[in-house]
């Protein structure tokens, strides 16, 4: 495999495996860091990779482990300045001026979720992987992934439906108290 | 039942595709009418976010790790070669120096036997042995000293 084989055909899974690491790491450089080392790893096993005949259930068995070995050297860590900074400047974009108060209970909601639901939804619905890569991260069958993200996205509504008082137009009006 | 209520109906069975939800969380994103899923897939969308230029800065550090490999790589093979240059003149090196110690010793040793045969030659004849034979026949010799 070549650096530009590498390129156009490993690389592009950083835009969905570096959601999955910041969420473990909660830090934008550490994160960077971390899915540099995985990305090396993965090009120092790229023979490997090319005889796979899944290379995609390869790359993601080996972010999983490398994920699972960055949850154990975890330690507690608050949310990092630059991520901070993101989080709160979200007006700026032109949104409402609440987003961020909204963002934070749409946060809370899917971290109350049992730990199955919560994984689930996660990989599919921030970091965009595929049901047969979340059935290798997993080991849940395609046919039970989609159960449980089906319950697990009509909670998540259910949940921010109380906090937040809907109209039927669609527009929320007010936080129920 | 609009297209966009027939997607949402489907996004909450598990039924969507990753295109069919690409499409449909960018449509609620885009609508002004706010909305119960218009908070929640902006928040995925902002948990989504990659930096900017991150490809390229992953992409740029395996480069670098190739040119450190064929570096250290290169660094290997020159040392050796050096290695075995040095192996080489030092075999020709000292295989010129037994070759000359050879012809030296050799040529001492054709000298040697030179003053030999010379030694030899000046010596004087050696006498014979002064002796009174007193009986010789077929069977028996009486000689005295």
């Amino acid at each position: 495999m070549t650096t530009e084989e590498f390129k156009n055909t490993v690389i592009p899974y950083s835009v969905k495996l570096y959601p999955m690491l910041f969420r473990i790491l909660r830090n934008e450089e550490e994160t960077r860091d971390a899915l540099q080392e995985l990305m090396l790893r993965l090009w120092n096993r790229k023979d490997e990779l090319v005889n796979c005949t899944n290379q995609s259930a390869y790359i993601v068995t080996m972010a999983r482990n490398y994920s699972f070995d960055l949850l154990k050297k975890k330690k507690p860590q608050a949310m990092d300045e630059k991520h901070e900074y993101r989080i709160l400047n979200m007006e700026a974009d032109g949104t409402d001026s609440d987003t961020n108060e909204r963002y934070e209970k749409v946060k809370q909601v899917i971290k109350d979720l049992p730990e199955k639901y919560r994984t689930v939804i996660e990989l599919r619905d921030i970091d965009g992987f595929s049901f047969d890569e979340i059935k290798e991260m997993t080991g849940y069958e395609v046919a039970n992934l989609r159960v449980i993200l089906s319950r697990a996205r009509q909670k998540v509504k259910e949940e921010v439906e109380k906090i937040y008082d809907y109209d039927t137009s669609g527009k929320y009006a007010r936080q129920i108290l | 039942m609009t297209h966009q209520e027939n997607m949402l109906d489907k996004y909450y069975r598990g039924e969507t595709s990753l295109e069919e939800e690409k499409e449909l969380k960018a449509t609620v994103s885009e609508s002004k009418t706010g909305g119960v899923e218009k908070d929640i897939f902006s928040f995925y969308e902002k948990e989504a976010f990659v930096p900017e230029g991150l490809e390229d800065d992953l992409f740029a550090g395996i480069e670098k790790q190739v040119v450190k490999k064929k570096s250290i790589r290169m660094r290997l093979y020159s040392a050796v070669s050096a290695a075995a240059v040095v192996l080489i003149v030092l075999t020709v090196f000292l295989d010129v120096r037994n070759k000359k110690q050879t012809k030296l010793e050799d040529q001492f040793f054709v000298m040697e036997q030179a003053l030999f045969q010379m030694s030899e030659s000046l010596q004087p004849e050696p006498e014979p042995d002064d002796m009174l034979v007193l009986w010789v026949d077929d069977d028996v010799e009486i000689i005295i000293n």
